[in-house]
């Protein structure tokens, strides 16, 4: 795991609810996460991934389908012409479901060709661009990817691509129980940001 | 060759098309439903994309192919449909009706790979390709004699670019081909589509489109952009990067004027961005694809280059390919589809069809499923 930002303090207790703030400085970082995430998913289990144009959605999903898969070159591409790009994992026994919902409306008729219900419930979802859902599901976890603009290098004319910011919301308590004890176990002691002083 | 006719079905993704084609390559008729044109309204998104959207076109597409061609279900020799790539529930609206018809009317079928249909493209003999109904004739002998011709012969080395592919294969026959180069991420279309959501162009008519034609007031050289994956000497693609830097440039330039978001630049200012970036993914192609065409002229004696899939349209690329091209020591032969045959629509499936039926290769109707995953071939590594 990659080291960066002197990390202080975990969890932002906001309205009770448990949320990681990690700062995730390299697109390596991002596929590690999403690779720590796959690890003993399971059908049912669905991650709403949020952020603008950039941010890293694919990069977290190309780690997690990587780590799930097993396949450490799986071609993890884009969703977002496609709808919808599916992986097989547990030889066949279940399929990852990685799904980009931005050029749909929204309207049922339009997540239709998605068949959404049946995914969910039988499906590991990987979902980017998650507003468009009608109904979320109540177990599900949360992440919002934002790009740091503090970390961005201030060298002019540089081009190098600034870290990110990722916060992980779990609902219900098979997520919250995964994110506390990969917290507890040290795993994101790397990428922790310190709360605010 | 005796000449036959193919009915063609489509419908991977957002559109449902069908075709009747002659197997000399005549377009007899057509019919496209397609969301495009109610785009722009909802910023790019696509109200109608769904499988009611599908149910309720396939059987008017199919039947006002039909009538284009003056024909009846009867007059046809085989069905083509494409049963993968591409989302299930959508493949699976055009593969049951294709199954339907061609049991109950007893005719061949072939579950056409919708990568190998956009490739194939490439190879539909030119000239006849316009006759919506309008008999447009060529005698008999010219048909005779066309028939079997085919634009490009194999093997030949096949840029496949659009929304949803980025790809370099080798194509050594139907059904046989090698993925020598692909993206890791995003594709050269959706790249596109992504800087023309950021910069805040009408997308009626495609991202594509409308960074192509604000290019040309630009001047590519203005905005530095990194080509990607500079010290990988492969054939693979990657735009996500490029898109993020991009990105970047445009919310430097909005600092320097003071404005809130790149989608309120001055009409120059994202000119010079679109510009910038169209010339940079381009030459992202050219070096991807001048390595790819160095390797396969070395192994395989390839000397022709078929660009096919909705980019193709682009007529700065086109122009660079052909220069990449014709500038070669011993110059290739370059061929593109008309833009229209480049995008996803029936004739691709119907003309897939009469290409798998020429080599005696089709498929049992009544066992055809759809794919949503339909690997294409092994990768060269993973070959050799």
């Amino acid at each position: 795991m990659p080291l960066l930002t002197k990390s202080s303090d975990r969890l932002n207790a906001t309205s009770e609810r448990y949320t990681l703030n990690l700062s995730i400085p390299t697109a390596e970082d991002m596929e590690d996460v999403g690779g720590l995430l796959s690890v003993n998913s399971a059908k049912g289990d669905v991650i709403l991934l949020d952020g603008d144009l950039g941010a890293g959605k694919t990069c977290f999903s190309r780690g997690f389908v990587r780590g799930r898969t097993g396949s450490e070159n799986e071609r993890v591409t884009s969703p977002t012409y496609l709808l919808s790009n599916t992986y097989p994992v547990d030889g066949g026994g279940a399929r990852i479901y990685h799904m980009d919902l931005y050029r749909l409306s929204g309207s049922e008729g339009d997540l239709a060709p998605l068949d959404l219900d049946n995914a969910f419930a039988d499906g590991i979802c990987l979902v980017e661009w998650p507003s468009r859902l009608r109904r979320k599901p109540a177990e599900r976890l949360d992440i919002t990817l934002t790009i740091d603009s503090v970390t961005r290098s201030d060298d002019d004319g540089g081009v190098d691509d600034p870290g990110r910011l990722m916060q992980l919301v779990p609902h219900g308590a098979r997520w919250l129980e995964r994110l506390k004890f990969l917290e507890s176990e040290g795993y994101f002691d790397d990428l922790l940001c310190s709360s605010v002083e | 060759m005796k000449l036959f006719c193919v009915l063609g079905i489509e419908s991977s993704c957002d559109d449902t098309g069908a075709a009747v084609i002659r197997s000399d390559g005549t377009i007899l008729g057509e019919s496209l439903a397609s969301q495009h044109a109610i785009h722009e309204q909802f910023g790019g998104v696509v109200p109608g994309l769904a499988k009611d959207a599908h149910e309720e076109n396939i059987d008017r597409v199919i039947n006002t192919a039909l009538q284009r061609a003056n024909m009846s279900m009867e007059d046809v020799d085989a069905i083509g449909v494409t049963v993968g790539p591409g989302l299930e529930i959508c493949l699976r609206v055009g593969c049951n009706r294709g199954r339907e018809l061609a049991m109950k009317y007893n005719k061949p079928f072939v579950g056409v790979h919708h990568l190998e249909a956009h490739i194939l493209m490439a190879r539909i003999p030119p000239v006849k390709h316009d006759n919506n109904g309008g008999e447009q004739s060529a005698t008999y002998d010219e048909i005779v004699q066309s028939s079997g011709d085919r634009a490009m012969d194999f093997p030949f080395l096949a840029l496949l670019v659009s929304g949803g592919h980025c790809q370099i294969l080798k194509c050594l026959g139907i059904g046989r081909y090698a993925i020598v180069g692909g993206t890791l991420d995003d594709s050269l279309g959706e790249a596109f589509d992504k800087i023309a959501r950021l910069l805040g162009l009408p997308v009626g008519g495609g991202g594509g489109p409308a960074v192509e034609a604000l290019s040309l007031d630009g001047d590519p050289h203005s905005v530095a952009l990194p080509i990607p994956m500079q010290r990988r000497k492969d054939c693979d693609f990657s735009y996500a990067g490029l898109k993020t830097s991009v990105r970047m440039a445009a919310e430097r330039m909005c600092v320097e004027r003071g404005v809130e978001s790149p989608e309120r630049l001055r009409y120059e200012d994202k000119a010079n961005i679109a510009a910038s970036f169209q010339h940079v993914a381009f030459r992202h192609v050219e070096i991807r694809l001048g390595r790819a065409m160095e390797l396969v002229e070395k192994e395989d004696g390839i000397r022709t280059l078929a660009v096919v899939g909705g980019v193709a349209a682009n007529k700065e690329l086109r122009r660079r390919l052909n220069a990449l091209c014709s500038d070669r020591i011993e110059p290739w032969e370059m061929l593109v589809p008309p833009p229209r045959l480049c995008t996803d629509q029936g004739a691709m499936s119907a003309w897939a069809a009469v290409e798998r039926l020429s080599v005696g290769s089709s498929d049992l109707a009544e066992d055809q499923e759809v794919f949503a995953r339909y690997p294409f071939s092994v990768s060269l590594n993973d070959a050799s």
